[in-house]
């Protein structure tokens, strides 16, 4: 025995033979025949030739003439981007209102994750290290399972469709887009911060909570201080995809730049719609460049 | 605070061979005991069984008088506040400070406010102070405000000890604390140990190393979730730990035998 060693290696749990930790599929799906292959191959391209016959897709349209000369009325407009001071202006504090939008969003989402993430993780239910039989554990972990089920239905939705719900609730404008861009994003963030709970060492939490310390306590002291950095550089990321999404929840009457980028085309004025993607790119690429320096100085 | 284990099996598995098999033991408030076996003989799980990580699937469990299955999650708690478990590697709470981490030992009977303050500032005031004893007792005051993933594994042990003295517990259940430490760390903790131990807690100190297990009062050998041999230190002879360690040729599982560490300190 080394009494000096100093391995911080854990012990892996004991695995039967052929298990590789994961859950094992049906094995008559591996392709590992020639003739397994070809099947694979020839289901695969049914797959693609009835999706497109599904999407409508006809080249011949796209290459007709009409289409040719109304891209062209476009493009033409589209290399000379509207570049007047007084619409500079207007785009800028459309443009403002897009990131305003996304900020808020991100307070809401988080406001609305924070403590349903603390619910869906499931290391902090109730049921977790009770040293109960097994259904009255399955029955602790109900408020997990109504968690994780509300993360779910605020994800599926797409932001899209909030927006219309809260436009008819407190009318056009950016209110409506964050209400919107807050609900999504709080699924989501409570989803992977659920699942940045989970994936702690279990040891120190285990620890912690045999001390007697509450299950807000164990996710303070034990849980939340090792996966602080991630659920910080998520958030940033969630900020990021919110300024996408505020773009696109303008198209419906949310507020922001994307209100703007609908007007221009229903307007036919393409070089103000080439000026408003120009400012949409330069928000996206700098919301993308931020979020990563803090997630690079959290590293 | 005493414990008593009745008839006590459990199995992880249905259908395995268990990993406690009629076990019974009952042990005195203040007494030191020793329990050595090799890897898989139900070492740890006679600790999960004593926290109620476990429960068994016959047999009672009771520790301070209490009959562990009849607790609810409440009373539990309270229990499980006054038992103080070390593992081989400390389980201390990484990206921590050092100090933080010992307080935690004496946030049990504190409530949830209390707690959240800790998580945010750090400990204060009479807490504070405690927990520099605590880490002083195990001579590493001077790394009080280092993160807990920076300190060496002997640096680590000491400090989930002096959790442990925070903590103040009537039964210590130490599952191999000092298998994976320096000499000299290994040294204060199981001088914190046994002075705990002194001061009137249960100890329970698992070990494959027979010079520390000499150390307790009583020695349990456990082979196959049995307890093979129970007995005062020097009835502990040669033929016993050979028996214990021996790899059986017979049924069952063969048990990973270790080598033991004779004289290793």
């Amino acid at each position: 025995m080394t009494t000096t060693a100093d391995s911080t290696t854990r012990t892996a749990p004991a695995l039967v033979p052929d298990d590789d930790g994961r859950p094992p599929g049906p094995r008559f799906l591996a392709p590992r025949s020639m003739g397994r292959r070809l099947v694979w191959a020839s289901l695969l391209a049914v797959l693609v030739v009835w999706s497109m016959r599904g999407a409508g897709v006809s080249p011949g349209t796209l290459a007709g003439g009409d289409a040719r000369t109304s891209m062209g009325e476009f493009l033409s407009e589209f290399i000379r981007p509207e570049l007047s001071l007084s619409y500079l202006g207007e785009v800028g504090s459309a443009a403002i209102e897009t990131l305003q939008i996304s900020i808020t969003g991100l307070v809401i989402g988080m406001v609305i994750g924070a403590p349903l993430c603390l619910f869906a993780a499931s290391n902090l239910s109730s049921g977790a290290a009770s040293g109960l039989p097994r259904w009255q554990r399955a029955l602790r972990f109900g408020p997990y399972w109504a968690a994780r089920g509300v993360l779910n239905l605020l994800r599926a939705i797409p932001e899209l469709v909030w927006a219309l719900i809260f436009i008819t609730a407190v009318g056009l404008g950016p209110f409506a887009g964050a209400l919107a861009i807050g609900i999504h994003a709080g699924g989501l963030l409570g989803k992977l911060w659920a699942e940045q709970l989970e994936g702690v060492d279990p040891a120190p939490v285990d620890a912690v909570r045999l001390l007697g310390v509450g299950r807000l306590g164990v996710a303070a002291l034990a849980v939340v201080p090792q996966a602080r950095r991630n659920l910080i550089s998520l958030g940033m990321y969630q900020w990021e995809c919110n300024v996408r999404a505020a773009t696109i929840v303008g198209f419906v009457g949310a507020g922001g730049i994307g209100q703007q980028v609908d007007l221009s085309i229903r307007l036919f004025r393409y070089s103000e719609t080439s000026t408003l993607i120009l400012a949409i790119l330069v928000m996206v690429f700098a919301a993308d460049g931020l979020s990563t320096l803090v997630r690079r100085a959290l590293r | 605070m005493q414990i008593v284990l009745d008839d006590v099996t459990k199995r992880y598995r249905a259908g395995q061979e268990p990993a406690v098999a009629a076990f019974s033991l009952a042990a005195t408030a203040g007494e030191r005991l020793s329990v050595i076996g090799p890897s898989g003989a139900g070492k740890t799980t006679l600790f999960r069984l004593l926290t109620r990580s476990l429960v068994p699937d016959s047999g009672s469990v009771a520790v301070g008088g209490v009959d562990l299955a009849g607790l609810g999650q409440r009373e539990l708690r309270r229990l499980r506040r006054r038992l103080g478990v070390i593992h081989q590697r400390g389980d201390l709470v990484p990206m921590s400070s050092a100090l933080t981490n010992v307080a935690v030992g004496a946030l049990g009977g504190m409530g949830t406010r209390t707690a959240l303050r800790l998580s945010l500032r750090g400990p204060s005031g009479d807490m504070a102070r405690r927990a520099y004893e605590a880490l002083d007792e195990v001579e590493i005051a001077s790394l009080a405000h280092a993160r807990v993933d920076e300190l060496s594994g002997g640096q680590r042990q000491r400090v989930a000890v002096a959790r442990l003295l925070m903590q103040r517990p009537a039964l210590i259940l130490a599952d191999e604390p000092t298998a994976s430490v320096d000499p000299r760390s290994a040294g204060i903790v199981l001088d914190a140990l046994e002075r705990l131990a002194t001061a009137g807690a249960t100890l329970l100190l698992a070990t494959h190393d027979l010079s520390i297990a000499r150390r307790q009062q009583r020695i349990l050998a456990l082979h196959h979730g049995r307890l093979a041999f129970s007995g005062e230190t020097a009835e502990l002879t040669a033929d016993v730990v050979e028996q214990v360690y021996a790899a059986d040729s017979g049924t069952g599982q063969a048990p990973e035998a270790r080598p033991l560490a004779w004289g290793c300190r």
